[in-house]
C-alpha cells in the first residue's frame, strides 16, 4: 500500500509539507476508483447485517422486520442448550481440522514436486488431472465415493487382492472412519486445484537463488528446504489466517451426501444441524442465531491468527 | 496512472455494477401477469404457474397445452422447482416475489404471509365445475381462518380408487417357485423368502439378497414404520389411530409392535438374511439393487421403486419384478394397507396476491376441472391419444400404450403438467376413470403372463383384488397431514434423528444383549421427548376432524 502511495506521490510530484486535503486531492483517481467496492460491499456486506435483528425476535416469514415479537436471547438459549449442539460443534471442529491439515500439507506437497518436474508434458498431465475433481459438483463425487467404498467397491476389492484386509470392509458404516473419509475424499477433489497457488508463488522466486545453491553444493531437498518452502513462506501463512476464519465451515453438501444411519453421531457439522431444525421446520430466527455464532466465532479466531502472525514477525492479513 | 485509464475503469465499473443492479430489478417483471398474441391475432392473457415439485422443463407449446389456450385464452408459463423446497419457498415469500398462480404442500406458510387469495367466493361465482368436484369436501378444504386457499390436487368422486402403494413387496419368481402359497403374516414372508435363498444363494452371478431396507436420508421411515402395518395400522406414521374410540397409541416404543420387529429383523441379519449394506447405500445404489433383479423381498412404498420395477420390465426380467402383500404379525389382525380416498388437505393450487385478474385464473382452473377439460389433460384426444370401444369404454390400443410408454412423447402432447390442476380421481359417470392409468383395461393391460398366472393361482384379476379395502371410519386420513404447532414439529425432527441412528444399531446388533442395550437407549432417548405433548395435539385435531368433518 505505502509503496504505491509513495509511487503515485512522486508521479504527481507532490512534496510531503503539502496540507492533507491537497493530499486527498491528488489521491482522487484511486479513490474514484475504490468507490464501487466499497458501495459493493456496503450494499452486500452491511445492509443484510439489518437481518440479524431476526435472531432476537420470533420471526414470522413474510412479515415486516419490526413487526415481530422480540424474544431477547431465547433463540441463542436453545441453540447452546440443546443437547445435539455440542457434538455438532465438536463434528464440525474435528472435520475442519483434519481437513485444514490435509489440505495444507497435500497441497504443498504437490506443488513442491510439481515444481522439481522437469519434462513439462508430465507435469500438465498431472496439474490437470489432479485439478479435474475440484469441477465435479458434490452430489456427483459423493456418488463416485459411496460406490468406490461400497463392499464390492474398488477400495475392497483392492485391499482384499493385496492381503492387507481378510473380509471387506464397509467403510462408510464405521463411526470412527467417517472423519478420515471427509478428509481423504477433500484431498482428493481439492489437492490440483490449491496446489496451483503455490505453483504461482513459486515461479516468483528467482532462479538465480537455485544456481547460487547449486554452486553451493546444495541438493534437492535442500533447495526445497532452504530456497522454495521459505520462497512461499508468506503465502502459506496468509492461506492460513483466511482458513482459520473459516473453521466453523466444515462443510455442508459433502457430509450429508455420505453420511449413513450408522454414522450420524459423527457427520453432522452445524450447518446440517442449522438446515434441519432452522430452515426446514421455517425456524429463520434459530438459524439466524445460529449463523451469528458462527461469525463471531470465525471473527474472533480470524483476528486470533492475524495477532499471532504479527507476533511472530509473520506475513498477515492487516 | 493515466487519467484517462482510470476514468475507463470507473465507468467500467458502474457500468457493470449498474447492470447487476438492473438485472435484478427486471427480474420480477418476467412472473407477473402480461400479454402475448396468438396466431390470430388475439390478445392472451398470460400467467404463471410456479410448480413446487421438481421435473421435466415444460415446453412452449404442447399439442393438448395449445388446444386448451385456444379454448380458454389463457396462456400458462409453467416453472418448476429447482434445487431444495423450503429454501425455494422461504426466498419467494422473504423477496414477496409470486409467480400468479402456485402449486405446493407447504400452503400454510403461504398462508401465513398472507400471499395468497380466498378462493371460496371466486368459486362460488365463477367455478362451477370445482364447486362441484370439490362441494363434498367444502369444510374440510378451509384452512385455520375459515378461507379456502388451496385446492388439492384431485378429489375423490364416483367409484374410488383402490391403489396400492405401501406393502410388503415379493418377486413373482419366488412365489412361482414356493407354488403360490398363502402368505398372511410376517413370519410366513421371512420363511419363503429363506427357503428360496437356501435354493438359490445366487442369481445371476450375484449373491442374493433376501430382504433389502432402505434407510437413506428421509427415505428411512420403510424402517421405522413398517411395522404399523403388521399391527393392523394404516399409513397414518408414528402413532396407529382408533377412529372409533378416538384414541392415539404412539407405537415407536412398543414392546409387542416395534421392538417385535426390529428383533425379528435382527435375527434376519444375523442370519445373513438381510443385506449387510442395507444402512450404508444411498438410494440410487437401493434402485440398483432392486434392478439387478437379486433382492427378493422388502417393504417399501411403490412410488419409491417404481424406476427399479421399469428397468426390471426393460430389462426382460419380468420375473424378478415386485408384487405387493398384506402381512399382518398373526393370523388374527385386520390389515390396513389402502389408503381411505381422502385428499391432502392443506396443499394444491392456490393463487397468489400478485396475480393481476384471478377471476380469469379461476375460470381457467374451472376448465381445466370441467369433464372436457379433464378428458383433455388425462386421456388425450379421441382416436389419436386414446379408442373408444363400442361399449363407451376407454382404452388405449397397443400404438398408443407404445407411444405414451416414451416419456418425451408425453412431454410433447401434455408437457407432462396438466395433473397439477384441479380435477377428480375414480370414475365418471359413464363407468370410465379419470386418470387413465386407473382404467382397469390399461392395468390388466400392464400384467404378463406370469402376472396373470399369479392372480389366477391366487383366484383374482388384480393385484388390488388381494388387499382389504380402506377403512371408511377413518375420516381424518391420513395423520402425517395434520399442520403441527412449531414445537411438534421440532419433536418430530428430533424423533427422525433418533429413528435414524437407533434402529440400524439394533438390526446390525452384535447378539440379543446388544440389541437390548440399544433397544433401551433407543426408547429412553424417546421417552426424553414430550411424546404427551405431542400425541395430545395430535389427538384433539383428529378428533376435530373425525366430528367436524
Amino acid at each position: 500500500m505505502s509503496v504505491t502511495v509513495e509511487r503515485v506521490k512522486k508521479h504527481a510530484g507532490i512534496k510531503k509539507s503539502r496540507s492533507k486535503w491537497s493530499k486527498l486531492r491528488s489521491q482522487k483517481a484511486l479513490m474514484a476508483m475504490s468507490i464501487p467496492f466499497v458501495v459493493y460491499v456496503i450494499i452486500f456486506a452491511y445492509l443484510p447485517l439489518y437481518g440479524w435483528m431476526m435472531a432476537f425476535q420470533n420471526y414470522k416469514l413474510g412479515s415486516a422486520m419490526l413487526d415481530n415479537e422480540w424474544v431477547g436471547l431465547a433463540n441463542f438459549r436453545e441453540l447452546f442448550q440443546d443437547e445435539n449442539f455440542t457434538r455438532v460443534i465438536r463434528n464440525t471442529l474435528a472435520m475442519s481440522l483434519i481437513n485444514l491439515v490435509f489440505g495444507f500439507v497435500s497441497s504443498i506437497g504437490l506443488a513442491l514436486m510439481l515444481n522439481e518436474v522437469r519434462k513439462i508434458i508430465f507435469k500438465r498431465i498431472v496439474q490437470t488431472v489432479s485439478y479435474l475433481p475440484h469441477f465435479l459438483s458434490w452430489v456427483v463425487a459423493a456418488n463416485l465415493i459411496m460406490n468406490v467404498l461400497s463392499i464390492d467397491g474398488a477400495v475392497n476389492k483392492v485391499l482384499v487382492s493385496l492381503h492387507i484386509i481378510k473380509e471387506p470392509i464397509m467403510w462408510l458404516s464405521e463411526q470412527h472412519y467417517f472423519w478420515w473419509i471427509i478428509g481423504a475424499s477433500n484431498v482428493w477433489k481439492e489437492i490440483g486445484w490449491s496446489a496451483i497457488i503455490y505453483l504461482a508463488a513459486m515461479t516468483t522466486i528467482d532462479p538465480s537463488l537455485y544456481e547460487a545453491a547449486s554452486i553451493d553444493g546444495a541438493g534437492r531437498f535442500r533447495k526445497i528446504r532452504h530456497i522454495t518452502l521459505p520462497g512461499i513462506r508468506s503465502i502459506i501463512v496468509i492461506l492460513l489466517i483466511m482458513n482459520i476464519g473459516h473453521i466453523l465451515d466444515a462443510g455442508f453438501e459433502q457430509q450429508y451426501l455420505l453420511q449413513t444411519p450408522m454414522v450420524v453421531d459423527y457427520s453432522e457439522t452445524i450447518d446440517i444441524f442449522v438446515l434441519k431444525y432452522g430452515i426446514n421446520l421455517s425456524r429463520f430466527s434459530f438459524a439466524t442465531a445460529a449463523g451469528i455464532f458462527k461469525t463471531v466465532i470465525s471473527v474472533v479466531l480470524l483476528l486470533a491468527a492475524n495477532r499471532m502472525a504479527k507476533r511472530m514477525g509473520q506475513e498477515r492479513l492487516f | 496512472m493515466n487519467k484517462k485509464i482510470a476514468l475507463t475503469w470507473i465507468a467500467g465499473t458502474s457500468l457493470a455494477l449498474s447492470m447487476i443492479v438492473g438485472g435484478c430489478s427486471t427480474e420480477s417483471t418476467d412472473t407477473a401477469a402480461g400479454t402475448s398474441k396468438n396466431e390470430n391475432g388475439e390478445e392472451l392473457t398470460t400467467f404463471s404457474y410456479f410448480i413446487f415439485d421438481p421435473g421435466d422443463n415444460v415446453p412452449e407449446h404442447t399439442k393438448i397445452g395449445d388446444m386448451i389456450e385456444q379454448k380458454t385464452g389463457v396462456k400458462i408459463k409453467y416453472e418448476r422447482l429447482v434445487g431444495e423446497k423450503e429454501q425455494k419457498v422461504g426466498v419467494m415469500i422473504a423477496g414477496g416475489d409470486y409467480p400468479d398462480l402456485i402449486n405446493t404442500d407447504q400452503t400454510v406458510k403461504f398462508e401465513d404471509a398472507n400471499a395468497l387469495i380466498p378462493l371460496e367466493e371466486l368459486i362460488e361465482q365463477h367455478a362451477p365445475n370445482i364447486k362441484r368436484i370439490y362441494g363434498p369436501y367444502w369444510e374440510r378444504l378451509k384452512a385455520a381462518d375459515g378461507h379456502i386457499y388451496a385446492l388439492p390436487q384431485v378429489a375423490p368422486t364416483g367409484t374410488p380408487i383402490k391403489g396400492i402403494s405401501a406393502a410388503f413387496w415379493i418377486q413373482k419368481e419366488v412365489l412361482k417357485d414356493a407354488g403360490y402359497p398363502k402368505i398372511a403374516t410376517f413370519d410366513q414372508y421371512v420363511d419363503v423368502l429363506r427357503a428360496y435363498y437356501k435354493k438359490y444363494p445366487q442369481i445371476d452371478g450375484a449373491d442374493t439378497i433376501p430382504f433389502e431396507i432402505l434407510t437413506y436420508d428421509n427415505r428411512n421411515f420403510t424402517l421405522t414404520t413398517a411395522m404399523q402395518f403388521l399391527a393392523g395400522g394404516p399409513n397414518d406414521s408414528r402413532a396407529i389411530v382408533d377412529p372409533v374410540a378416538n384414541k392415539l397409541a404412539f407405537y415407536q416404543t412398543d414392546e409387542n409392535i416395534t421392538k417385535r420387529y426390529y428383533a425379528k429383523l435382527h435375527e434376519m441379519y444375523r442370519e445373513g438374511m438381510i443385506d449387510k449394506e442395507a444402512f450404508v447405500m444411498n438410494y440410487e445404489q437401493y434402485l440398483a439393487k432392486l434392478s439387478s433383479g437379486r433382492v427378493l423381498g422388502m417393504f417399501d412404498q411403490k412410488w419409491q421403486f417404481q424406476t427399479a420395477l421399469d428397468s426390471l420390465k426393460q430389462q426382460g426380467k419380468a420375473n424378478r419384478m415386485f408384487v405387493p402383500l398384506q402381512l399382518t404379525f398373526d393370523e388374527g389382525i385386520q390389515p390396513d394397507y389402502l389408503d381411505v380416498p381422502s385428499m391432502n388437505y392443506n396443499m394444491g393450487f392456490s393463487i397468489t396476491i400478485n396475480a393481476k385478474d384471478p377471476v380469469a385464473a379461476i375460470k381457467y382452473a374451472d376448465y381445466m376441472a370441467s369433464e372436457e377439460g379433464q378428458l383433455l389433460r388425462n386421456w388425450g384426444v379421441a382416436g389419436e391419444d386414446y379408442t373408444v370401444s363400442d361399449t363407451g369404454r376407454f382404452y388405449r390400443n397397443q400404438e398408443q400404450r407404445d407411444f405414451f410408454a416414451d416419456p418425451k412423447n408425453g412431454l410433447k402432447t401434455t408437457g407432462n403438467i396438466l395433473w397439477y390442476w384441479p380435477g377428480s380421481s375414480g370414475t365418471m359417470v359413464d363407468g370410465n376413470s379419470y386418470q387413465q392409468y386407473q382404467q382397469p383395461e390399461e392395468i390388466a393391460a400392464g400384467y404378463d403372463e406370469m402376472d396373470k398366472e399369479l392372480l389366477k393361482a391366487y383366484g383374482a384379476t388384480t393385484y388390488e383384488e388381494l388387499f382389504d379395502g380402506p377403512n371408511l371410519n377413518r375420516k381424518y386420513f391420513p395423520l402425517w397431514s395434520i399442520e403441527l404447532t412449531e414445537k411438534n414439529k421440532v419433536f418430530n425432527q428430533k424423533l427422525n434423528d433418533i429413528n435414524k441412528k437407533f434402529p440400524p444399531q439394533m438390526v446390525v446388533a452384535k447378539n440379543a444383549d446388544d440389541f437390548e442395550k440399544y433397544w433401551n437407549e433407543y426408547v429412553a432417548s424417546v421417552e426424553k421427548l414430550d411424546v404427551e405433548g405431542w400425541l395430545d395435539e395430535l389427538t384433539a385435531k383428529v378428533k376435530d376432524r373425525q366430528e367436524n368433518w
